[in-house]
This record gives structure tokens, C-alpha cells and sequence, in this order.
């Protein structure tokens, strides 16, 4: 027993090491992407409106000339394209400028990338797929062995047999009772 | 040794469990994607019951290379037509099919193509800003465009891409709403998108939604102009 609980530790020990960086990158992504529903985690998303003088909803060849005259972007523009008779959207590296053909009202929509939060989103959903996929595979063993010989650390009132036990059973009702409870409540 | 035998049955535990997970079926995915407020027409079409009626086995799939050169969509690239996998940057399993499909045939008689892999070529003119799990391509002709709809997480679409030529590939399906789903859908779509929903526009008899429930794409290399 006494030996298996040193190997524990020098599992727990090393692993920990070996699993901070990538741990700190998933708690931070893991909250960002929580809440995707109330914000976009990877991009800072901003709006502006202005005016134009209404080109009228005439060809589209005809009209895009005008119409990015006087938008006068600063950035290069990569396509154009008309959405319905009234809406010319003119795309750019950066976003998208729609223009409303009889009003003349411009909405302009700018995603920034957040730095930081973009890549350790995109590491955490794995979005480049490829090698990442066998890294994050790696790193979730990892968390499995951790979890794991940290049961075996400590022994006595702590340990398993008393408050440690206590709280891994907490910890395992917890999302048992959710699921129960979204399933069939 | 009583306490290693525990570690190692609780390791094989934890393996068995991370592997178990079975394929959502259609219905699953439609609800998640409603209770996560995501843009999905499926979510808003809870009898939809799939909503593919299979395409007439006969219905011969145009073959066409008109989204070469479009005329009157937004600007798009030219791929190679010689049935060589195109070249760019690869989302998914890429696309497979030897011929490229107008987007204005298909939307014109989706009948004739429902239940079968289609690959459309245009301009990407929406992305999914939130989980990138669908874009759309500007049609050969103004004012159309079609879905291109992933499993979340199994391609991620980055808004980079838009205004990017796309050649993408998957099965198109069809996806009847009522008129309080499609307002529902549609309302949802706009808010998403930060555009104004004018429920007026919204058929009375409700819509079908047509989409390619997409299993690859290729954004072409930006052409140098």
C-alpha cells in the first residue's frame, strides 16, 4: 500500500506539473464559452451606423460604384454581394458594411479577435482538429489520472475512508442529480 | 494492492465512459440547438420528423459549371473544373464530388435534389459569428443564398473566410415551418445577425427551409487582384 501510494504521488506530482499551463488555458475558455449565448467569446463584435445619400435600389453594377464612394473604407474590399433589393453588403477582411439602398443607412459590423480568449478557445474546442485532437485526447488522461491518484494521497480521517470521501461523493452526486433532473423531472 | 486494483478499475471506468458516447439522432441535435438559442431552422421545426422527403430517385442532378462565373451574385473564383480536388484550406472531409451545382438550380427545384449530396460554389456571405457551425454562399444569382449547416464543433467555420470563395459539399434537406416557426426562426436569424425581422415578409402558408447539411468545404486562396 505504501508503495502504491508513492507512485500516486509522483503521478499526481509530475502530471500536475505537466498540466498546469494547459489546465489554465481550459478554465479560462471554459468560462468564456460558458456563456456563448450572451457574448461571443473569440471576437469583440462593434457596431456602428452612419448615413449615405440612398443610391436607390437600381442594378447592382451601377450602384455599387456610388455606394462605395462614399462609404470610403480604409480597408481593402473583398466582396460585394446583394442581399435583396433594398440591402447591398459589402464584405471586408474585417467585417461587413450593409447598406440599406433606400434609406441609406449603413450598419457596419467589425469582429475583433480577443486576444488571448481566441486561441485558447480555439485549443479548447479543438477547432484546429489534426494533432491537437491527440494532445487534448493526451491531456484528458492526464486530468483522468490525476483525478484519480489524488484519491489514494492521503490516508486516514482525510483521506478516502473519512472527509476526503465525504466530498468525492459530493462531487460525484452533483452532476448524477443534474442529469436526473434534466432527464426526467 | 487492494487500492491499486480500485485506481486501475476506476481508470478503465473513466475510459469506458469517455467512449461511450453514442450519435445524437436528429431530434437531439435540433433540441440542443434550440436550447442554445443557436440560429438552426431544425430547433424551430420540432414536427419537421427530419423534413426530408427523398428525392425522386430518377431526378437526374444537373450538372452544371455556371458557378465559375457569376454574373449577378457576389464575386467568386474560379475553381479547377477538371474534377481535381480544388486547392485551399480544407474544413471537414472537403469535397468530394467531381461537379459543382448551381446554387440558383437547386433552390429552383430543391426536389430534385433532396436526399443527395450536392457541391455548391460562391462567395461566403454569412457566417455563424458565435460557433461558426454554418455559413452561406452567395448564390449565381442576386439576392439568393444557400445554408451550409455543420454538426457544432465538427467544423468550425472562423468569420474570417467571409467573402472567400467557397466550394462546399453536403446533403440537402428540407425543412418545413409553419408560419409561427418560420416567424420564430426568422426572428431569431435577424437578431442573431443584428438585422431587422419584418414579419410581413414571412408567407402566411409558412416556408421550407432549405439547406446543405454540410460534410466539407474548401475556401479557395483569396485571388490577387
Amino acid at each position: 500500500m505504501q508503495k502504491f501510494r508513492k507512485v500516486c504521488r509522483f503521478l499526481h506530482r509530475e502530471l500536475g506539473f505537466l498540466a498546469v499551463g494547459l489546465t489554465l488555458a481550459y478554465v479560462i475558455s471554459g468560462v468564456a464559452v460558458n456563456h456563448t449565448d450572451s457574448w461571443n467569446p473569440s471576437y469583440e463584435q462593434t457596431r456602428s451606423t452612419w448615413t449615405i445619400t440612398p443610391p436607390g435600389v437600381g442594378p447592382t453594377e451601377q450602384i455599387t460604384p456610388q455606394v462605395l464612394d462614399q462609404l470610403d473604407l480604409k480597408e481593402p474590399i473583398r466582396n460585394v454581394w446583394r442581399a435583396t433589393e433594398t440591402q447591398l453588403r459589402v464584405i471586408t477582411p474585417s467585417g461587413t458594411v450593409d447598406v440599406n439602398l433606400v434609406s441609406g443607412e449603413v450598419l457596419s459590423e467589425v469582429l475583433t479577435p480577443r486576444p488571448l480568449l481566441r486561441d485558447v478557445n480555439f485549443m479548447h474546442l479543438n477547432q484546429g482538429k489534426g494533432a491537437w485532437t491527440w494532445i487534448a485526447d493526451g491531456y484528458a488522461v492526464i486530468l483522468g489520472i490525476l483525478a484519480l491518484s489524488g484519491i489514494f494521497l492521503v490516508k486516514g480521517r482525510k483521506g478516502l475512508t473519512g472527509r476526503g470521501g465525504v466530498l468525492m461523493a459530493l462531487g460525484l452526486i452533483l452532476p448524477v442529480a443534474y442529469v436526473v433532473f434534466e432527464k426526467y423531472l | 494492492m487492494r487500492h491499486a486494483t480500485l485506481f486501475l478499475g476506476l481508470l478503465a471506468l473513466l475510459a469506458l465512459v469517455a467512449c461511450g458516447g453514442g450519435e445524437q439522432t436528429a431530434e437531439e441535435v435540433a433540441a440542443a440547438h434550440a436550447a442554445a438559442g443557436d440560429c438552426d431552422p431544425a430547433g424551430c421545426a420540432k414536427a419537421a420528423d427530419g423534413g426530408c422527403a427523398k428525392a425522386d430517385a430518377t431526378a437526374k442532378v444537373a450538372e452544371s459549371s455556371c458557378a465559375q462565373s457569376c454574373a449577378h451574385g457576389a464575386k467568386a473564383q474560379v475553381a479547377k473544373a477538371d474534377g481535381t480536388a480544388p486547392e485551399g484550406k480544407t474544413y471537414g472531409s472537403g469535397v468530394s464530388s467531381a461537379s459543382t451545382v448551381a446554387v440558383s438550380s437547386v433552390l429552383a427545384h430543391p426536389e430534385n435534389y433532396l436526399g443527395q449530396t450536392v457541391r455548391v460554389q460562391g462567395a461566403v456571405v454569412g457566417v455563424c459569428k458565435h460557433r461558426g457551425c454554418w455559413i452561406e454562399i452567395a448564390s449565381d444569382k442576386e439576392m439568393q443564398k444557400i445554408q451550409l449547416k455543420v454538426n457544432d464543433g465538427e467544423i468550425v467555420f472562423p468569420p474570417e473566410i467571409m467573402g472567400e470563395t467557397a466550394i462546399v459539399e453536403g446533403v440537402l434537406e428540407g425543412i418545413p415551418l409553419t408560419y409561427e416557426q418560420a416567424c420564430a426562426y426568422l426572428e431569431q436569424e435577424a437578431s442573431c445577425q443584428g438585422e431587422k425581422f419584418v414579419k410581413e415578409d414571412v408567407p402566411a402558408d409558412g416556408v421550407t427551409f432549405y439547406r446543405i447539411k454540410g460534410t466539407g468545404a474548401v475556401i479557395l486562396p483569396s485571388a490577387k487582384s
